[in-house]
């Protein structure tokens, strides 16, 4: 004992100084580090106190914290004071808005100071030298802001002063226009002719007159708000322009009219054509367009807007409207991608959870048989969908062959699924193949049918559902989709037909061969099992890389694969299984895992690539982000159920699929709705960046502000983004609370 | 099985040789053999790690036995396929010591649950039941004495109630056998007979079959017609449980062990 402690006392002893050098070698290294670091990162003092940085930044800042949302038409407010100069002794004026200039005495080129007061408070504005002379000449000398007084203060350099007499110095502020009580109109002459067109419809007419054009047998083309033709009239002999934007169309003569809102006459004046537009009273035509021709020569004569643009002033920013809409988009957006990346994640995640897949394990020679008969399967499933559509042969698109197939199809399917579920056990192999391929061929036949008609229905829909034409699009959508993918729906389900097959034949195989034999068809069965797998990886090598070379893509693949069955049928052959189960795990977790470092915002350039920019290629993106997420947050959440319920109910005898759903779907429900929310949660906030990327979304217009300087703008679209992820959060965490 | 003339095969537990090497070497059992003769209560006894739990699971093989052989009625319970296997575990019950309720799940559910081994898994997939199990179901909850708490969550149930749900679980299964692991461990030692009686019943009345760990060996001489005895994962006592004297108790639970029940 005594002498085990003095070792002890002894190795304490050296250890202290030890400790401490290496203490001071740590504190050595982290101060290397961070001076590198800070070095790297290029972390200045200097930047962040420069003025002209403070200056930009503030400016940014102040822009930033006044959102765009509200637009209001400003007038100029001129005010002009002649150059005060105190050295003369004159007061200044002591009301209204004044300039006041010192040093009263200066030479031209001197720096004056001109403080300014009475103006609109916090407002910009210019300041301008005003020479005397006989035209109006103006110099720009520089701009300013007043403050909460309506104050400013600006030095100015003198210019060169042409004559002795007074000069003038001039304030231009902007004024704003209305208040949110008292709004304003604001006038805007479109036509610039000093009228005052309203281009309201009154006692079924309206009258214009398009300025400055002379013919004598005009034509006229009358456009709606989006820019196209609804008539094209003429007072001579037909003719179908050649130009302007009723190019291609045949201009009528005269007569009754057609529309609601037609052409009533059309008059040539003395300094311009008179155009008479009958229509519904009180109709609002004033975005409408009248595009003048020489009915002789057919040559566009000119155009004119109907009314003029009167506006409120104040009003809702067009900023703030485009920014809704593109909210609106971006929630829309992460709500696609979540549901997507959901319906993808669900299944995968059972796939992906180590406890249920531990024990999941095969036969050697099931799992050899497997190998080729997947491949098998799903061929011929493909095979059969090119078949049945060669056997349509054009007819696919044919609504009453569609119906035929839906319900033949869809009742063989019923009839086949009702016995499966309630009909008597089988139990002969070849009768269950046989009631499998029928299955296939039903669906195939049903499936065919059900999408084909849904893409007719949805097309024919659209239009009389009207506003609502998106309802049957969405199914137009899915029917074609649900086309393009039919052959790999039904080469997935046909693969169970040759596994089911296979997986008796090795169970046979297993219990009635002796051991040797045995063993020559395990090591057989995975070297080709393995070579089928490996040559397959070999083409699809191939189809990324190009190589065409069979040794390289088929052969050394194959002999590869043959060689690793091999090594798995030695390292299964005296138990005779395969554990499966892990390397499935495994496979899923790497996939998963690699889906997940690829940020979003990276994949959304190979999506634009693909299907070019908008929302489309950023919910793609986040769509497959979401799905290896969430089935890697899911999947962890089934590893961490107690596993008591999910031996329980295995003991009573229930298939992998009842222990699953009995088992552990009942225990994942809460975590698997939070982690949703929380996804989509993350989905908002990673949808609002997408459209720098090209992405879609309210993104694509943040950066496009920004790019261009107009902070103000940006902001609305930031306010936006806040409002929208700060209530997603409330919703979501309310959410995740009631479901626990 | 040589039997006198006139006497039919009787339904048996055989097992032979049976050793179970965990994969980190942990060796929970040694060469246990014994035979249950059909309608008999078997009470396994031993300190805890000392394979009772490995034992009653190698027996449904929800734990894989290393070696050895299995047999119920003649038929190899080690050497099953899959399929054979989901048809011999449904003839099985069993009962946890944590009772292994789905907790978030109705009781009902909990009791149907045991008759997932007899269902069209297709079936079962769209949470469909026969009437005639719902009604079985509901049979076996008032033989527990809980048909008031059939449409309660599980986990609202006390631990009596839960087990006495694990049991109705187990009745189900129409089972041959009932393992039961330590059933009344984690239970209220006054619960412990309630929950016993059960599976006296259902051994005295069904005349199943039941294996049950136990902790009390006052239990033991209350319920079992027998008693086995492992110590280190080998069998130390086969026989009726009138029969454990101190030297005995020794054997079994080490020297330091003093008897309190």
């Amino acid at each position: 004992m005594r002498r085990n402690e003095l070792a002890d006392r002894k190795r304490g002893t050296n250890k202290k100084p030890r400790r401490r050098l290496s203490l001071i070698a740590g504190i050595i290294g982290a101060i290397l580090i961070y001076g590198l670091a800070v070095e790297r990162t290029g972390v200045s003092l200097d930047e962040i106190t420069s003025e002209s940085r403070q200056t930009s930044l503030f400016r940014i800042i102040r822009s930033l914290a006044r959102p765009e949302l509200v637009t209001y038409d400003t007038a100029e407010v001129i005010t002009e004071v002649d150059l005060f100069i105190p050295c003369v002794g004159e007061p200044a004026p002591a009301t209204g808005p004044q300039l006041e200039v010192t040093p009263g005495c200066a030479e031209p080129g001197d720096v004056v100071t001109v403080v300014g007061s009475g103006f609109e408070p916090v407002t910009l504005g210019r300041l301008q030298f005003i020479p005397d002379s006989e035209f109006e000449v103006t110099l720009p000398l520089t701009s300013f802001e007043t403050d909460r007084d309506g104050r400013f203060e600006a030095e100015i350099t003198l210019p060169e002063r042409p004559s002795d007499n007074p000069q003038q110095l001039r304030a231009l502020v902007s004024e704003r226009l209305g208040t949110w009580a008292d709004r304003e109109e604001v006038w805007t002459d479109l036509n610039e002719n000093g009228v005052v067109d309203l281009g309201i419809i009154e006692n079924g007419q309206f009258t214009t007159s398009v300025q400055g054009v002379s013919t004598d047998t005009p034509a006229v083309a009358l456009l709606d708000a989006t820019r196209q033709v609804t008539e094209f009239l003429t007072t001579g002999e037909a003719f179908v322009a050649a130009e302007g934007p009723a190019n291609g169309l045949e201009a009528l003569p005269i007569g009754e009219g057609l529309g609601d809102i037609s052409i009533q006459s059309i008059e040539p004046s003395p300094d311009g054509v008179s155009v008479t537009i009958s229509g519904p009273d009180d109709t609002d035509i004033s975005a409408y367009r009248v595009a003048v021709y020489d009915g002789a020569s057919g040559e566009e004569l000119g155009t004119a807007v109907l009314g003029d643009l009167i506006e409120m002033s104040p009003r809702v920013s067009e900023t703030a409207w485009l920014t809704l809409e593109k909210i609106i988009d971006t929630v829309f957006l992460a709500l696609v991608a979540t549901t997507a990346g959901l319906i993808v994640a669900l299944p995968l995640s059972f796939i992906a959870a180590r406890n249920l897949m531990r024990d999941v394990s095969t036969t050697v020679i099931g799992l050899g048989f497997a190998l080729i008969a997947i491949p098998v399967g799903f061929w011929l499933g493909m095979q059969y969908v090119r078949f049945q559509r060669s056997v349509l042969d054009g007819t696919v698109d044919n609504v009453a062959i569609q119906l035929a197939l839906f319900v033949i199809g869809g009742l063989a399917v019923f009839l086949l699924i009702r016995q499966i579920l309630f009909g008597p056990e089988v139990v002969s192999t070849p009768v269950r193949a046989l009631r499998g391929t029928a299955m296939v061929v039903a669906e195939a036949a049903f499936l065919e049918g059900t999408f084909g008609l849904l893409t007719a229905f949805g097309e024919a829909l659209h239009d009389p559902f009207g506003p609502l034409g998106f309802v049957p699009s969405l199914f137009s959508t899915l029917g074609e989709l649900g086309t393009v993918a039919l052959p790999i729906i039904i080469g997935l389900g046909a693969i169970v037909i040759p596994v089911g097959l296979t997986n008796r034949a090795a169970h046979w195989l297993r219990s009635h061969l002796a051991e040797g034999p045995r063993a020559v068809v395990q090591f057989s069965s995975m070297a080709l099992g393995g070579a089928v797998a490996a040559a397959i990886l070999g083409a699809l090598i191939d189809w990324v890389y190009q190589i065409t070379d069979p040794v390289k893509t088929l052969w050394i693949p194959a002999a590869v694969g043959a060689v690793v069955g091999l090594v798995l049928a030695e390292a299964g052959r005296r138990s005779g299984e395969v554990k499966i189960g892990l390397s499935i795990y495994y496979v899923a977790r790497t996939i998963f895992n690699t889906l997940r470092s690829i940020e979003p915002l990276v994949m959304v350039i190979v999506f634009v690539v693909w299907v070019g920019f908008g929302e489309f290629a950023g919910s793609i993106a986040l769509a497959i982000h979401t799905a290896a997420a969430l089935a890697k947050l899911y999947s962890e959440q089934v590893e961490s159920i107690s596993s008591g319920p999910l031996e329980a109910v295995r003991a009573t005898g229930a298939t992998r699929m009842q222990q699953t759903i009995y088992a552990v779907v009942p225990q994942i429900v809460p975590p698997y709705i939070a982690f949703t929310m929380y996804r989509w949660d993350i989905n908002v906030r990673l949808s609002t960046i997408l459209g720098f990327a090209g992405g879609g979304g309210i993104g694509f217009l943040l950066q496009q502000n920004v790019q261009l300087g107009l902070y103000r703008s940006a902001s609305v679209q930031m306010l936006a983004i806040v409002i929208v992820v700060a209530s997603m959060d409330y919703t979501s965490s309310r959410l995740r609370e009631r479901f626990t | 099985m040589d039997l006198p003339p006139g006497v039919t095969p009787t339904k048996m537990l055989r097992v032979e040789n049976l050793t179970k090497v965990y994969d980190n070497g942990t060796v929970a059992l040694k060469d246990v053999s014994f035979e249950v003769p059909a309608g008999q209560f078997l009470a396994i006894i031993g300190l805890s790690g000392s394979g009772k739990s490995t034992l009653l699971r190698c027996i449904n093989r929800l734990i894989e036995p290393t070696e050895g052989k299995i047999y119920w009625n003649d038929e190899d319970i080690t050497a099953a396929g899959q399929e054979d296997l989901r048809r011999i575990r449904r003839r099985i019950g069993m009962v946890f010591q944590h009772f292994n309720l789905v907790n978030r799940s109705q009781v009902i559910t909990n009791v149907m649950v045991g008759r997932l081994g007899y269902t069209n898994p297709a079936l079962a997939m769209i949470n469909h039941f026969s009437a005639e199990d719902l009604a079985n179901a509901m049979r076996s909850l008032v033989r527990v004495g809980l048909d008031e708490k059939a449409f309660s969550r599980a986990d609202e149930l006390s631990g009596g109630q839960q087990q006495r749900v694990g049991i109705a679980r187990a009745l189900m299964q129409d089972p041959e056998i009932v393992l039961a692991d330590e059933p009344v461990a984690s239970l209220d030692p006054v619960l412990a007979h309630s929950i016993m009686q059960h599976l006296e019943s259902i051994n005295k009345d069904d005349g199943t079959t039941v294996l049950c760990s136990l902790h009390f060996l006052d239990l033991v001489h209350r319920y079992s017609d027998r008693a086995l005895a492992l110590f280190d994962g080998e069998l130390v006592f086969d026989g009726p449980p009138s029969e454990i004297d101190d030297a005995k108790f020794k054997d079994i639970y080490g020297h330091e062990a003093e008897r309190v029940g």
